[in-house]
């Protein structure tokens, strides 16, 4: 019973747990090993997430987890860039700078307040108990990470996170 | 946020995901290797306190002893003025400083960096199980489990009733806490009642005792199986509630004996005798969302 219990949160969460590690990492082959890895630490304590308030949360703690780890892991062969690319003015459409580009320059940890706050939805509160900060980070960081977004994708784009600026 | 949802739903849709497959399928043989392996190292770690417990066992005469065997009746008034529960057994442990559930780097993987590094369940006892309740039966709701905790709890004021909307868990399955203080100041249990087939069917009357450091709200747990798979789990914290910002310490209120005898009490089921379903829903009409 509780199996099923599992399968039919795992079934529910797999599709966006993927796509949230796949915006943190871009790469889907990890972002699907991450995944699977932590639905695989969901189970084994399943007992214990079946009772939390959120369960989906609480998922996203162990795959941040595992992102850290994986990273610590392999850090020679880290995905995110150490500095942008530069933009071509000849060809802006193809070679612009994309936010998940611009995304992947972010810590890992800053990466994943933006993508729990503004991909997931996450209440700062919950954002920050997932990431295991305060929200006070959470709310600072979030806006230190939009200015150096807004930076990087060009004022042109400055306008997409303009009602992140109050 | 919604601009920068959207401009992220945009690009995922410019990399096509691969099809999940059967992820789903192969993070439960995953889990339960992960599951086998923690359980083959607690019983490593459990092992000699187990070995200990018997030998103590062996000398001080039999373990088992219930509710029955505890010289307390089976029905509901062990926690009324006048029970008989014995609060000459050994304190609980002292308090554990720890937060629960907090995410930190450098946690042991296996774990998630979510549960408590070092959490070791072991078998501490059997107890003989009495019959189940007869007449009227309700399918068990968070208000009648609290109004049977209230009755099986040692003498005291009971406050701060709390429940968890069960996500996951089946109908009559409900996680309830409280706050008792016996004089010394409040501490905080919890109960739940839950089926979970995957490490077995332990023979009913099976006690365990999981103590859980790093965790205040359930600094030891106390499983009762009874049958048919149902579990009853009784959590003696050593806070009084989780906040993010952090826990207000308590000593623990019970010991693992009084828990052990609440635990084991038959009446506990997807289903409670009427009357006690009734009577939680007049006495606990408006219940706090527990936070733990």
């Amino acid at each position: 019973m509780a199996d099923e219990e599992f399968v039919e949160f795992a079934q529910a969460a797999a599709g966006r747990l993927r796509d949230a590690a796949f915006l943190m990492c871009r790469d889907w082959h990890l972002a699907q090993d991450l995944t699977q890895t932590t639905l695989a630490k969901v189970y084994a304590n399943w007992r214990r997430v079946r009772r939390a308030d959120d369960p989906h949360a609480y998922a996203r703690k162990i795959l941040l987890r595992c992102m850290i780890d994986q990273q610590r892991r392999r850090s020679s062969r880290e995905l995110a860039m150490s500095a942008p690319p530069e933009r071509s003015e000849e060809h802006p459409a193809e070679l612009r700078m994309t936010l998940l580009d611009a995304v992947a320059t972010l810590p890992l940890r800053d990466r994943a307040i933006i993508v729990l706050r503004y991909w997931d939805d996450l209440s700062v509160e919950t954002t920050a108990e997932v990431v295991g900060v305060s929200t006070a980070v959470v709310k600072s960081q979030s806006m230190r990470s939009l200015n150096r977004l807004r930076e990087l994708l060009g004022a042109t784009r400055s306008e997409l996170f303009a009602e992140e600026r109050h | 946020m919604g601009d920068v949802r959207g401009r992220f739903t945009d690009e995922l849709a410019q990399h096509p995901a691969p099809p999940l497959g059967d992820l789903v399928q192969q993070s439960v043989v995953q889990g339960r290797r992960l599951r086998h392996r923690r359980r083959l190292a607690q019983f490593g770690a459990g092992g000699s306190a187990l070995a200990m417990l018997l030998v103590i066992g062996l000398a001080a005469g039999p373990l088992g002893v219930g509710a029955d065997d505890a010289g307390q009746p089976a029905g509901p008034n062990l926690g009324l003025p006048g029970g008989s529960v014995d609060t000459t057994s050994p304190s609980p442990a002292a308090p554990s400083a720890g937060a629960p559930v907090r995410f930190e780097e450098g946690a042991d993987e296996e774990q998630g960096g979510l549960v408590p590094p070092t959490p070791s369940t072991t078998v501490i006892d059997t107890v003989r199980m009495g019959p189940g309740p007869d007449g009227e039966l309700l399918t068990t709701t968070p208000q009648g489990a609290l109004e049977l905790l209230t009755r099986l709890l040692p003498q005291g004021k009971t406050g701060g009733y709390a429940s968890l909307p069960s996500r996951g868990a089946g109908s009559g399955m409900p996680y309830v806490q409280l706050y008792l203080d016996r004089g010394d100041g409040a501490g905080m249990v919890g109960l739940s009642i839950y089926r979970d087939r995957l490490g077995g069917d332990p023979v009913p009357g099976t006690v365990e005792l999981t103590e859980v450091p790093g965790n205040c709200l359930e600094s030891q747990r106390v499983t009762v199986h009874h049958s048919a798979g149902l579990q009853v789990d009784l959590m003696i914290a050593t806070c009084l509630a989780w906040d993010p910002k952090g826990t207000s310490p308590a000593s623990p209120v019970l010991s693992v004996k009084e828990a052990t005898a609440i635990a084991a009490n038959p009446m506990w089921g997807t289903k409670l005798p009427a009357e006690y379903v009734r009577n939680g829903a007049k006495r606990f009409p408006k219940l706090a969302r527990s936070n733990g």
